[in-house]
């Protein structure tokens, strides 16, 4: 093999790491202790609006940047029209951090990141995730420990007992999930727990 | 001499082997005998009408039509040949058309006909030879209950008691030249007894016998009925699943046994079945009044209406599940009885699934009253909060008795998916019209498989159903463990409708105990499984509903007898004076009537004492269930102390053991205490406790 060869063979290399849009297994969550892993879906980017916006601020907002369109998904766009609380943008291509900062800094949205793959179902987090005090746990702790990364410690209506709900402003660049697990393992909590959207059909009918 | 006497002793030893061994054969002798001797008496009490059959050792009568004629034909090729021959020439037969509407003529899947006498009177010559035919399965006059018109099939169904033999079975239908069957779906140790047509005891005065001679739990005729339906819904004939005639030129009786199950309960309108889905339509005909408030998990409000045009999945299992009966209209819900809370929980705007909206909808449901929550969907990924909202649902709803909650199995023809793996919840898997696990390469041939394994629980027809789909409209064939697993949930609510006060597992246990097993499955007994032998491909079996109703009336019982199964009282003498004679009576008002609650005498050991005793009440009619309230409660203490002081003090307590309110007990011979005791609520818990402190002033 000559050195053209070799010179093109690792020019071929390099250009398909630098396509490469899937990044494999280095996302997790908790799940009874155990890791969850999750592949990163760098070609796609889920947006998560603030209540209240019209159809029109959202198409304003899925539309900041031409190189993203709205991701279509089993015959539906989603791009938080119809009432939505989300959009989910896609390239063809791998979507740079600048264009996610981008975004991030756009108002109207409560969470902006890469989508997330789990076993084939394309999943995004929203800007919450639950968190299950241990009887040693005071909630001053969890608040202390909240307020390092800004967050917001809270009990929704739709959380069950004892469980609080950690709200994530999307500045905290770990996202979510990562903080999710930070979260987990000072051994504060029984269980922290992201909320997802997935996207698919979950039902169990033909 | 000694030779002569061994014989003789051996002859006697062996004779009174024999003797002994033969017992068993003695016994059913005898009872054969006995049986013999009924046949005497009631063939001469047949003349007076004196027809009955046992049902839950009740007599049920029955009367004779002595105008109508019941024939089942070998095949349909020969009923229409009689039809066109034998009733249409001359004949002192004619088709029985009441209504005029032909529909007794009609093509009959069991080959049936009834013809009615020109005369007015079906001889006992003409039945014998109609049943001297080859081509005739069964002859005899149709019969009446209620002024419901039925006949009998050529046999019966058993059921062996336990620690009887088959064999005992074998020869006792021998004796009638009867011949045994076991059918696929008619359980264990049930077997179908077929009788001769020539005999002369017909199928019902034969199964009185059987069931007269001790030997079976239950005797039960093998019936048609004419103008009864079970449901006048006009698409009733269609849902296989609930009642399967073969519809798809299958083996019938693969279903959920529904008919019997009805006849019992339809369901109560107290019992709630949260259907958490993509929504209903509220305003379906075929489910509006069966319908209350609901809510929208996506939107956090007042709901439950399906949305989105594509928001059809929920309309169609709520129909499963509960779709008003009778109604002439479209289908009958295995429930009908039941109330429906629509929760919509899944948005088809983008088909996503959101793990907090999930949680609200079950929380909602939960909370504002949902006794069985149906879900046929599976999550994207295993989420603890999720997981909690379930558990929650299970242990915390219905006031602490817990949910029933019902997943779907999933459609991929794989393991059993989450949340339906936990074992908080039951899973269902789909079967065929065969009783078969649904696979990819069964008919209807599309690509989807019932999800199996270790964690299925039971399953529950999932291919062809009828439903009901948006605007008042009907699917006709609609599949999936979706639609499996809301029959599931139906059979739930009527067995909470019935039995209030069971919890989620015991409705469990009743459902899996009494599954019919497809015997193209090999099933095995494993520990991990309480409720007997199961396989993963069908769990513990198809759902049988008549059958979950009667094991859920044993737990029931049980839990009554539980609720009340003993008084533990404790008497502790904390004074230096010897009590002794001491006797202790309970009684409390249960249900507007007084009961006594405990009895006994007791002794007290050196230091203190107890005793534990049992309520009288089992000897009476009443009883409590757990969640009853035992008012008026009051003691009578008895005992003697010839040298106590009057300043002693006494105090009592019913299951707390720090004792309070101490009084004054002044002594003497045979002096007693009387006691009045705060109302109690009678606990799950098998035993109350109840405390007697005895100390110095």
């Amino acid at each position: 093999m000559t050195a053209r060869h070799i010179g093109i063979f690792a020019c071929l290399l390099l250009l398909a790491l630098g396509c490469k849009k899937l990044e494999k297994a280095s996302l997790y969550y908790y799940y009874s202790g155990e890791k969850i892993y999750l592949d990163e879906r760098k070609d796609m980017l889920f947006l998560l609006f603030e209540d209240g916006l019209s159809d029109t601020q959202k198409q304003a907002i899925v539309r900041s940047d031409s190189a993203l369109h709205p991701w279509r998904f089993m015959g539906k766009t989603v791009d938080g029209s119809g009432g939505s609380r989300y959009a989910v943008l896609v390239a063809g291509t791998r979507i740079p951090q600048t264009t996610v900062n981008k975004f991030l800094n756009i108002g109207g949205t409560k969470a902006v990141s890469y989508m997330y793959e789990y076993e084939g179902t394309p999943m995004a987090a929203t800007n919450k995730f639950s968190v299950m005090l241990k009887g040693t746990t005071s909630l001053a702790q969890v608040e202390d420990l909240a307020k390092r990364y800004g967050c917001a410690v809270g009990q929704e209506e739709w959380a069950v007992s004892g469980v609080y709900v950690i709200t994530v402003p999307k500045t905290v660049s770990m996202g979510t999930v990562r903080l999710s697990c930070l979260f987990y393992e000072t051994g504060l909590f029984e269980w922290t727990s992201p909320d997802f959207i997935a996207f698919g059909n979950f039902f169990n009918a033909t | 001499m000694k030779t002569v006497r061994g014989v003789i002793t051996y002859s006697s030893i062996l004779l009174l082997f024999l003797f002994l061994a033969c017992s068993p054969l003695e016994l059913i002798e005898a009872q054969e005998e006995d049986a013999a001797q009924e046949i005497d008496i009631r063939t001469k009490s047949s003349n007076e009408s004196d027809l009955f059959y046992y049902y839950f050792g009740e007599k049920i009568y029955l009367q004779e039509r002595d105008d109508l004629l019941f024939m089942r034909f070998t095949d349909s090729e020969s009923r229409e040949h009689f039809l066109s021959e034998s009733v249409n020439g001359v004949s002192s037969l004619k088709l029985y058309d009441p209504e005029g509407d032909g529909r007794f003529a009609s093509e009959s899947s069991f080959n049936l006909l009834i013809l009615e006498s020109v005369s007015g009177i079906v001889s006992d010559d003409l039945v014998r030879e109609i049943n001297e035919r080859a081509d005739i399965v069964t002859a005899s006059r149709l019969l009446e209950y209620q002024g419901h018109l039925m006949a009998s099939d050529n046999d019966f169904a058993v059921k062996i008691r336990q620690g009887i033999s088959f064999h005992t079975l074998e020869t006792l239908a021998k004796r009638y030249d009867c011949l045994i069957d076991q059918r696929e779906w008619s359980g264990e140790n049930v077997y179908y007894v077929i009788v001769p047509k020539m005999s002369s005891l017909n199928a019902v005065i034969l199964s009185s016998l059987f069931y007269e001679t001790g030997l079976f739990e239950f005797s039960s005729p093998d019936f048609f009925a004419f103008d009864v339906l079970c449901s006048n819904d006009a698409q009733y004939s269609n849902q296989w699943g609930l009642k399967n005639t073969g519809q798809y030129n299958n083996t019938s009786g693969k279903d959920i046994n529904i008919e019997p199950a009805w006849n019992i309960t339809e369901g109560s309108s107290d019992i709630v079945v949260a259907v958490l889905d993509d929504g209903v339509d509220l305003y379906h005909s075929d489910l509006a009044a069966n319908l209350i408030s609901g809510y929208d998990a996506i939107y956090d409000g007042v709901g439950g209406d399906h949305v989105l045009y594509d928001d059809g999945h929920g309309t169609a299992v709520a129909g499963v599940i509960g779709a008003v009966k009778d109604n002439t209209i479209g289908i009958a819900g295995v429930a009908p009885g039941c109330k429906l809370m629509p929760v919509r929980m899944l948005d088809h705007s983008v088909y996503s699934f959101n793990n907090e909206a999930a949680i609200r909808g079950i929380n909602w449901a939960r909370a504002n009253g949902a006794d069985v929550i149906n879900c046929s969907w599976k999550a994207p990924s295993p989420d603890e909060t999720l997981t909690s909202a379930i558990q929650n649902a299970y242990s915390l709803g219905r006031n602490g008795k817990g949910c029933v909650i019902v997943f779907a199995s999933g459609n991929e023809n794989t393991s059993v998916n989450y949340p339906a793996y936990l074992g908080s919840v039951i899973a269902v898997g789909a079967i065929t019209y065969d009783g078969l696990r649904k696979e990819p390469t069964f008919w209807p041939l599309d690509y989807w498989g019932s999800n199996y394994g270790s964690t299925l629980d039971l399953v529950a027809p999932g291919v062809m159903i009828p439903t009901t789909e948006r605007y008042s409209t009907y699917y006709t064939d609609l599949g999936g463990t979706s639609l499996a697993a809301p029959h599931v949930a139906g059979v739930a609510a009527l067995i909470l409708s019935e039995y209030p006060d069971l919890t989620p597992d015991q409705v469990k246990r009743a459902m899996e105990r009494s599954a019919d097993r497809p015997t193209s499955y090999t099933y095995v007994s494993d520990y991990q499984y309480p409720s007997g032998k199961r396989n993963d491909q069908v769990g513990y079996g198809i759902v049988n509903a008549y059958g979950a109703l009667s094991v859920a009336s044993q737990i029931h019982q049980q839990n009554i007898i539980d609720a009340l199964s003993g008084f533990d009282v404790t008497i502790t003498n904390n004074t230096s004076y010897t009590i002794d004679d001491i006797s202790v009576e309970l009684y409390g008002t249960i249900g507007g009537s007084t009961v006594t609650l405990f009895s006994e005498n007791m002794e007290l050991v050196e230091g203190g004492g107890h005793m534990v005793g049992y309520p009288v009440y089992r000897g009476a009619e009443l009883y409590a269930t757990p969640g009853t309230t035992i008012s008026n409660i009051s003691l009578e203490f008895y005992a003697s102390c010839s040298s106590c002081p009057d300043n002693l003090r006494i105090a009592v307590a019913i299951d707390n053991s720090t004792p309070t309110n101490f009084e004054s007990f002044f002594w003497g011979d045979g002096d007693f205490y009387i006691r009045s005791l705060p109302n109690s609520t009678v606990p799950n818990a098998s035993r109350r406790r109840l405390y007697i402190y005895i100390i110095n002033s």
